[in-house]
């Protein structure tokens, strides 16, 4: 018989001895300890305000939630102003009023060029010590500032800046969240009541907003997140987690500004022409085509959108107000000015309150479908050309240059041609002598003026207010390029009648301007404008230049290709 | 045993004691020219990646499972706080491509060639140490850049590399094209050359110490198997990994200087300017398969000289055919380099040429099958003792099967044009390299240990590690085959919404809640490592009463490593001879008076 | 412990054979649906075929090699075996079973698929009944029809995008091309897959059998919304598909604004 080699009985017997509870323990703890970071739970959303804008429409140093301190001017006596509200010495000596608020000291209002807005001191400050010693309510800051100055002295005033939340209250009453789209009442219930006052549908906007989940019956939840926030941003700020890496950037809903839409200059877009954006996408851009989403998730999310664009430009108008020192409306104000939902003939009435800022926005929202340009119907051989349709001889051949078909065909695109270079158009001042894009290249759309205020300041200047303003949040800053429009990739659509739109009202938030129409009955003149019907053969010009000859040598490659495979 | 050791523990003593200070320290254990050491420094560096590299894969089965969950532990918080939690895709993106890289750069490869490789060549052919040491040294301090690299890359604007381990061009090499493709390409690209710097410096040691450093005796017929497969490995290396190197340069040239080695004309992502071109992504695939598919042997084979020893000492019975066993290997790595096309059969390639690819790539799954058949013919009639390591390097054989026979649905040509990118090719890589190279590896270190630490891992421990991986590994991989005859593709951080896969969530999740299983228990082979590094039972020479010339050495081995000239007599496999009494019969054991040599009998395999 | 051993790696296939058994013969609960999207080209059941085909002959060599490990386990478990070591290095005469049985095989399954692939891939038909242009781009599908010219790159071109209308029982003939970088054209109901390479044009064909819609897939990883380039197939009858193309080129050559001129055209085929 043979030594056996080490068995298995015998390993294990040498092995098992050396366990330890403790070990057991150990590896225990570990599992347990893995688990428990797996198991971490989920972190509250963020909704980040809009600190760009506080930085673009206020003071530089404006932020809204800090503690700063500042030097305060005192004069050089004693105000005369008295009586039992010393507001009025306030006002007189420091041009500021303060409130009780919860027992703190809160700076009520703050008026320009007087002591307290030179100081830096804004509304909502709450004032937390004066000259070292702290403040805890309003009395002793009265005390502090009436009776303790040293008159002719600057004073430290330390305050609590804290006008963020402030307006995150405020739009909370209104909005509530953007994951819980409706105002929660003072019991802590959801109260949709106000925002359908406004005209929106809960439910669209409940279907969109929150987490990502399914019901049983396979109703999808939190659209927005699924299919959107992560480059527009959980608040539609534009700037979700991929947002910095796209060009063009997404769009941010805040400002209210839309580019490729059926309506004038400025005015909102319509409820159709964001459905048709979320429908067809944004060819050339990382906007894709959400086509195949059921129409219903499709209609649920451009109601949210608009949910978030009223609610970001509330905040908007709400932060510019703050930060010029204006007194900022109450909740009660804020919501005031409904209902807002349209009649039969589509009209709402007009809020008149400017403090009824929300009203204000929907009202614009609501209004869109009045503003939709119709263009002028072509002629008929015009819708010819544009559909593509060479004029042909009888037998089906295409019709030589001679023939009267062809030379009125090839005339239009000569008046196109001639306006493009003209005066009253000018379109190869940016589009470029060749159509590529490349007139100018420096200048800046409406998301980024606050770039194109930095353009007169010194070099090192602005890389520091840039670097400033990207610390915010904000995008790097890019130019807005002229489209090529030899390329065929047609931002807005490529039907004549969205390029009749692009020229005939320009593109909101662009430097591309509406062009200027000869009012009716008035003597042509190049000079000055052009007419509806001249603004087809532009459009007829502009269809016809991928198909160029500038256009053509990629194309020649590609018959090349085909030509081998066939 | 009739090895004295008293004069040799002396001399080790003076090792121990003999170097003070810092620098001595610095010198001995950091920058050591001492394989074993360089061996253990990149055990050390490859556990701690394999650690990243799973967290990673976690990473990517939690938003599989939960998409879109605003509560994806850690990274959620860490990252994703201000947009809510939600994992953004490119982060997506980039996790399943640093996983992968991660996995194969840092821990497969370097845990085979470099821990494996460096500490077990010159203990096993009887050589004092590797035939370059200084250049061995190298080759682990070579990894510090590319690891500092790949980390660096997680924190620079837009993100670590996002283009998958693959890095195909265009999406690559234009910088436009993600957010990972900014700094985050680049620094991947320096990552993977100095990685390869690295394993180019290992095998050119590996084959020159191979060749010429056998101790007396040791002929080439009588090297172990985890010998010839880590010599044919460096020589695969050796061949290939100039090819990615340059390859590799080319890119990053493409990105930086506007070669265009890989773009086409007009090629252009995001709006960004238009690329110089005249290039074709196609040869970016050509060049990377042609190392790469090689260095999927590379991933594979040293584990399969590694199993075969292990398989061999605990069933008590020589290897079945040794000779085809070496033939075989040698097959796989000849046949490795004609078959690179297989991974672009529907990429645009040649069609032609995917007919050439796909019988060279069938014709490959045979020296797979005789290695199979060989290992079961050694357990069949042995006296198999279950050591956890041999318990591993059986789940080894049981997983390669599965791995080598879901290859051939990717060579066949047509099938592949389903099958390509989808679920069924994820599985077949995760059970020829999860399932079959890392359970070799975590059978050496249970089989090796001993000799590397002069401890032994508990057993006991190590068999609840054994199963408890053995079980999730299945229940994670074994379902993605149903995936993939689904359709169900890869790297989609959200494929539920298409409709052909809407229902497949329910078996994601299922995957996901066994792969959080498998990184968990992973911490029973932790704490059982550490432990028993510093408080397991002392182990004897040979505790596993193995024949190869490591085991004739001291635990750990000195500087040095043998305490005596071994002479070899045999070969390594002999268990059970009929010659002695023991049923082990160490390779340098001289023959009893009067016995015939029995080295003959490896013919007549 | 030997025998708990074998009877572990008994279960691997037992366990696997179960699972596909399960997913290919039950379509019902629990894995309704978990194998092979509904087949709806004339020439995807040539692959569906070869798998199966392919599946048996693996199979069976799964459960061979599987069976006879866990059995060897069982049988030559140190502790239970009193037979002696068979004390031998191997068997030629094995090793040539061995090698020469599935050489034949593999070799036998690598000229059985040569035809499928060359019609997949090699022998393009001539007679297309309609040649569509599909560009993938980052992160959609756009598709060019080329028109009552019947050419491509001319004004009256019809423009659209990921959802690609075909007609039924008519080879469909795509020019495949690729706007920025790598895409993958898969259809997985018409077993149809194949790279868009930037700056190469590469014909892709197949022939739908039934009208209805379905997925279109990319399948190559293209960047971070690698997952949003959904799209989908919609296969029509010849006159639906001919109606809707006018259809399309009308609302894509609209004048005036008109409620109906919105282009949405997503509802699923009749």
């Amino acid at each position: 018989m043979r030594l056996s080699g080490m068995d298995g009985k015998n390993l294990n017997r040498t092995m098992t001895t050396h366990i330890f509870n403790s070990r057991v323990a150990l590896t225990l703890a570990g599992l347990v300890l893995a688990l428990g970071i797996l198991g971490c739970a989920a972190p509250p959303p963020k909704f980040r305000p809009n600190l760009v804008q506080a930085k673009t429409a206020g003071a530089e140093k404006v932020t809204l939630a800090s503690t700063p301190e500042v030097d305060l001017p005192t004069p050089d006596k004693a105000p005369v102003a008295g009586g039992k509200d010393p507001n009025a010495a306030l006002e007189q000596a420091y041009g500021m009023k303060l409130s009780d608020d919860a027992g703190k000291a809160v700076i009520e209002s703050v008026v320009a060029d007087k002591p307290a807005a030179s100081a830096g001191l804004m509304w909502g400050d709450v004032i937390t010590s004066i000259n070292g010693s702290s403040i805890s309510d309003r009395p002793a800051a009265v005390k502090a500032l009436l009776e303790q100055a040293t008159w002719g002295k600057p004073m430290k005033v330390k305050v609590d800046r804290q006008q963020g939340q402030q307006i995150a209250n405020l739009l909370l009453a209104v909005f509530g969240t953007p994951d819980h789209p409706e105002r929660v009442s003072a019991d802590g219930s959801p109260d949709p009541t106000l925002l359908k006052s406004f005209g929106f549908d809960i439910d669209k906007l409940q279907v969109s907003a929150g987490r990502v989940y399914s019901e049983q019956s396979g109703r999808q939840h939190g659209l927005y997140r699924l299919h959107c926030a992560h480059c527009h941003g959980i608040s539609g700020d534009g700037a979700g987690p991929t947002a910095a890496f796209l060009n063009p950037y997404p769009r941010d809903y805040r400002q209210g500004k839309f580019k490729f839409k059926s309506t004038l200059g400025a005015e909102k877009p319509t409820h159709a022409d964001l459905m048709r954006i979320l429908t067809d996408g944004v060819p050339g851009t990382a906007m894709p085509s959400f086509r195949i989403l059921p129409e219903n998730e499709r209609e649920a999310l451009v109601e949210y959108v608009e949910y978030l664009s009223v609610r970001g430009e509330t905040e908007i108008k709400l932060i510019d107000r703050a930060a010029r020192g204006e007194t900022i409306p109450t909740p009660a104000e804020l919501a005031g000015g409904g209902p807002l939902v349209p009649d039969a003939e589509g009209n709402v009435t007009e809020p008149q309150d400017e403090n009824n800022i929300v009203a204000g926005v929907v009202y614009t929202w609501r209004m869109a479908d009045k503003k939709i340009v119709a263009p002028v119907a072509p002629s008929e051989e015009m819708t010819k050309w544009l559909a593509g349709e060479m004029p042909k001889n009888a037998d089906g051949s295409p019709a030589s240059a001679d023939s009267p078909a062809e030379k009125r065909r090839l005339a239009s695109l000569a008046r196109g041609q001639a306006m493009f270079y003209g005066t009253a158009a000018n379109c190869f001042s940016c589009h470029g002598d060749s159509q590529l894009g490349d007139g100018q290249t420096t200048d800046y759309d409406f998301w980024f003026q606050w770039r194109k205020s930095l353009d007169t300041k010194p070099a090192a200047d602005r890389d520091k207010v840039i670097a400033e303003f990207e610390a915010l949040g904000a995008l790097p800053p890019r130019n807005i390029k002229p489209r090529d429009l030899r390329a065929g990739v047609y931002r807005g659509g490529r039907r004549p009648l969205d390029i009749y739109r692009r020229i005939f009202s320009g593109i909101n938030g662009t430097p591309m301007p509406a062009i200027s129409v000869l009012p009716a009955g008035a003597a042509p003149d190049p000079k000055k404008g052009v007419t509806t019907q001249e603004i087809w053969d532009l459009v007829h010009f502009v269809k016809s230049l991928p198909y160029q000859p500038l256009s053509q040598p990629p194309e020649q490659l590609e018959a090349l290709r085909e030509h081998q495979i066939q | 045993m009739s090895i004295t050791a008293e004069g040799f523990h002396a001399q080790e003593a003076v090792h121990a004691h003999g170097h003070a200070g810092l620098g001595k320290f610095i010198g001995t254990y950091v920058f050591s020219r001492d394989h074993k050491i360089i061996g253990i420094q990149f055990l050390f560096s490859t556990l701690l990646w394999f650690l990243i590299g799973g967290l990673l894969a976690l990473g990517v089965r939690w938003q599989l499972a939960w998409p879109w969950s605003n509560d994806m532990p850690l990274v959620s918080k860490m990252f994703f706080a201000h947009t809510g939690g939600q994992i953004s895709p490119e982060f997506y993106t980039m996790m399943f491509t640093m996983h992968a890289t991660v996995m194969i750069f840092f821990v497969i490869i370097p845990i085979l060639a470099g821990a494996f490789g460096n500490y077990l060549i010159p203990l096993m052919i009887g050589a004092d140490d590797m035939a370059f040491p200084t250049l061995n040294m190298l080759s682990y301090w070579f990894m510090w850049p590319s690891f500092l690299c790949i980390i660096a890359s997680f924190f620079v604007h837009g993100g670590a590399a996002a283009a998958g381990w693959t890095s195909y061009p265009t999406l690559a090499a234009l910088q436009e094209a993600s957010p990972g493709g900014h700094m985050g390409q680049t620094l991947w690209l320096l990552g993977v050359t100095f990685a390869g710097v690295a394993s180019m410096l290992g095998s050119v040691n590996y084959m020159t110490t191979i060749i010429q450093m056998r101790a007396p005796g040791m002929t080439m017929f009588r090297l172990p198997l985890t010998i010839w497969a880590m010599f044919i490995t460096a020589v695969l290396q050796a061949f290939a990994l100039p090819v990615l190197t340059a390859a590799g340069f080319m890119q990053l040239l493409d990105r930086s200087v506007g070669t265009g080695f890989f773009l086409p004309d007009g090629a252009t992502a995001n709006n960004a300017p238009y690329a110089t071109g005249g290039g074709q992504p196609l040869l970016w695939q050509h060049l990377f398969w042609f190392y790469s598919h090689p260095a999927v042997y590379i991933m594979i084979l040293p584990a399969m000289g590694m199993v075969s020893d292990i398989i061999a000492c605990f069933a008590r019975k020589p290897i079945f055919g040794y000779k085809p066993m070496v033939y075989s290997i040698a097959g796989i790595a000849g046949l490795g380099f004609v078959v690179w096309g297989h991974h672009m059969f529907i990429s645009g390639m040649n069609p032609y040429l995917g007919m050439t690819f796909m019988v060279a790539t069938i014709m490959i799954a045979l020296p797979s099958a005789i290695k199979v058949f060989n290992w079961l013919g050694t357990l069949w009639g042995g006296k198999i003792q279950f050591t956890t390591a041999m318990l591993f390097a059986v789940s080894f054989v049981s997983m390669f099967i599965i791995g080598g026979l879901s290859g051939i649905f990717m060579a066949a040509t047509p099938i592949d044009i389903f099958i390509h990118d989808t679920y069924f090719i994820v599985a077949h890589f995760h059970y020829v390299l999860f399932a079959g190279t890392a359970m070799g590896v975590f059978g050496s270190i249970y089989f090796w240990f001993p000799k590397m630490f002069g401890r032994t891992m508990n057993e006991f421990w190590g068999k609840v590690h054994f199963l408890l991986t053995f079980m999730f590994l299945n229940g994670v991989f074994f379902p993605m085959h149903i995936l993939g005859v689904v359709g169900f593709p890869r790297r989609l951080a959200d494929p539920y919404q298409y409709e052909t896969f809407h229902h497949l969530l329910g078996m994601n999740r299922f995957i996901t809640y066994c792969a959080i299983g498998m990184v968990c228990s992973q911490s029973i082979f932790a704490i059982n490592f550490i432990y028993s590094i510093f408080f397991g039972p002392v182990a004897g020479r040979n505790p596993w009463h193995a024949n190869s010339l490591e085991w004739c050495c001291p635990s750990p081995p000195g500087h040095g490593n043998f305490d005596f000239q071994p002479i070899v007599y045999r070969g390594p496999y002999e268990y059970g001879s009929p010659e002695v009494q023991t049923d082990y019969y160490p390779q340098h054991q001289p023959p009893p008076e009067g016995a015939a040599p029995a080295t003959e009998r490896y013919m007549d395999g | 412990m030997g025998k708990f051993w074998s009877f572990v790696f008994f279960l691997v296939p037992v366990l696997g054979v179960g699972l596909f058994v399960v997913a290919m013969n039950f379509h019902s609960l629990p894995l309704l649906n978990h194998w092979f999207p509904e087949d709806v080209s004339a020439s995807g059941h040539v692959i569906d075929q070869l798998f199966m085909t392919i599946l048996v002959l693996t199979g069976v060599v799964f459960v061979a090699t599987e069976v006879c490990l866990a059995f060897f386990l069982w049988r030559y478990d140190a502790k239970a075996n009193r037979d002696p070591v068979r004390y031998m290095h191997g068997s030629h005469t094995l090793e040539v079973v061995w090698t020469v049985l599935p050489a034949a095989t593999l070799f036998f399954i690598a000229i059985y698929q040569m035809n499928a692939w060359a019609d997949a891939k090699i022998r393009q038909p001539k007679d297309a009944g309609v040649i569509v242009e599909v560009r993938g781009r980052q992160f959609e599908w756009r598709f060019r029809y080329p028109g009552p010219d019947g050419k491509f790159n001319t004004p009256d071109d019809i423009h659209w995008d990921t959802d690609l209308h075909v007609p039924v029982d008519e080879e469909v003939l795509v020019h495949l091309k690729s706007e920025d970088v790598l895409h993958s054209f898969f259809l997985p109901n018409m077993r149809v897959k194949q790279d868009a390479v930037p700056g190469m044009m590469i014909p892709v064909w197949f022939r739908p059998t039934k009208i209805g819609s379905w997925d279109l897939v990319c399948a190559e990883l293209c960047g971070w919304g690698h997952y949003k380039m959904r799209g989908r197939i919609t296969v029509q009858s010849r006159a639906d598909f001919d109606a809707w193309l006018v259809e399309i080129a009308n609302k894509q050559h609209a004048t005036q604004a008109d409620a109906t001129a919105t282009a949405d055209a997503a509802k699923p085929a009749k």
